[in-house]
C-alpha cells in the first residue's frame, strides 16, 4: 500500500519511508530517525544521492500510516530547526563571544584601566566659556530666603 | 534490507549511513549474546549475528540496527 512517500507492509508490521535527499539532508533524516529509536526498530538503506529509504517498525502495535506521518512531521521539523540554527549561528557565536569576554578578568582590567583614563580630571579648552559645572547646574539648590 | 538465514542473520549495512567505528563498537557490545562475523566490503558492512539463545532471535538484527544507530547518536553529540 502506497500513500505519498509511504509504503506500508502490513505482513512485516513495517512502514518505508522514501525521502529525497535534496530535499531533506542526511543529517535531518539522522535526527528525525534518533526520535524514533526508542519505540521502533530503523533502519536505513537506500541511494544517498538519490533516494534514501527509511524503514519503520514498531516495537508495539502502532498505525503504521500515523507512524510514517510522524516521521515525516519530524523530517519537516528538523529541517526548520537546520535552517534556523544557520541563520542564527552568528548571534549565537556573538552571544558566546561576549559571554567569555564580559567573565575574562585580564580584559575586565583592560577596560577597567582605559575607563581610568578618561576620568581622569584634565583642564579642557572652553574658549567662548558656554560650559556650566555640573553642580552648578544640578547640584543642590541653597534655601532662597521668603 | 534483513535477509534471514537458518540460524544466523545477515544484515547488509550501507557505509554512507551507518559508522564502521560504531558498528564494531556495538559488535563488541554484542558479544555475550551473539556469535558475530563482519565482512567489510567497498559500500556496505555485512553483519552476521548467531545468537546464543533462540529466543533472541526474532529482533537480535533489528536491535544491533538501532543500537549502532543510538551509538552514532551519542558520537555526534560529543
Amino acid at each position: 500500500m502506497g500513500e505519498g512517500n509511504l509504503k506500508i507492509d502490513k505482513k512485516e508490521n513495517k512502514v518505508l519511508i522514501s525521502i529525497n535527499p535534496s530535499i531533506y539532508p542526511l543529517d535531518v533524516i539522522y535526527s528525525a530517525s534518533y526520535v524514533f529509536l526508542d519505540k521502533n526498530y530503523v533502519f536505513l538503506d537506500g541511494d544517498i544521492k538519490k533516494r534514501i529509504l527509511v524503514e519503520l517498525k514498531p516495537k508495539e502495535k502502532y498505525d503504521l500510516k500515523k507512524l510514517g506521518g510522524e516521521f515525516n512531521n519530524e523530517l519537516l521539523k528538523y529541517a526548520d530547526y537546520k535552517k534556523r540554527s544557520e541563520q542564527t549561528k552568528q548571534v549565537r557565536e556573538m552571544i558566546i563571544q561576549r559571554a567569555l569576554f564580559t567573565n575574562d578578568p585580564s580584559i575586565i582590567n583592560e577596560v577597567n584601566q582605559e575607563e581610568k583614563i578618561d576620568l581622569d580630571d584634565k583642564e579642557f579648552e572652553d574658549p567662548e566659556g558656554i560650559a556650566i559645572p555640573w553642580e552648578e547646574k544640578y547640584g543642590k539648590k541653597t534655601k532662597k530666603s521668603k | 534490507m534483513v535477509k534471514k538465514q537458518k540460524k544466523a542473520n545477515k544484515i547488509i549495512l550501507k557505509k554512507s549511513f551507518y559508522d564502521l567505528n560504531s558498528v564494531k563498537e556495538a559488535l563488541k557490545d554484542f558479544k555475550k549474546v551473539c556469535e558475530s562475523n563482519v565482512i567489510i566490503k567497498k559500500n556496505s558492512i555485512e553483519v552476521i549475528l548467531k545468537p546464543n539463545k533462540i529466543y533472541l532471535e526474532n529482533n537480535l538484527t533489528n536491535e544491533f540496527c538501532n543500537y549502532v544507530l543510538g551509538l552514532m547518536k551519542n558520537k555526534s553529540l560529543v
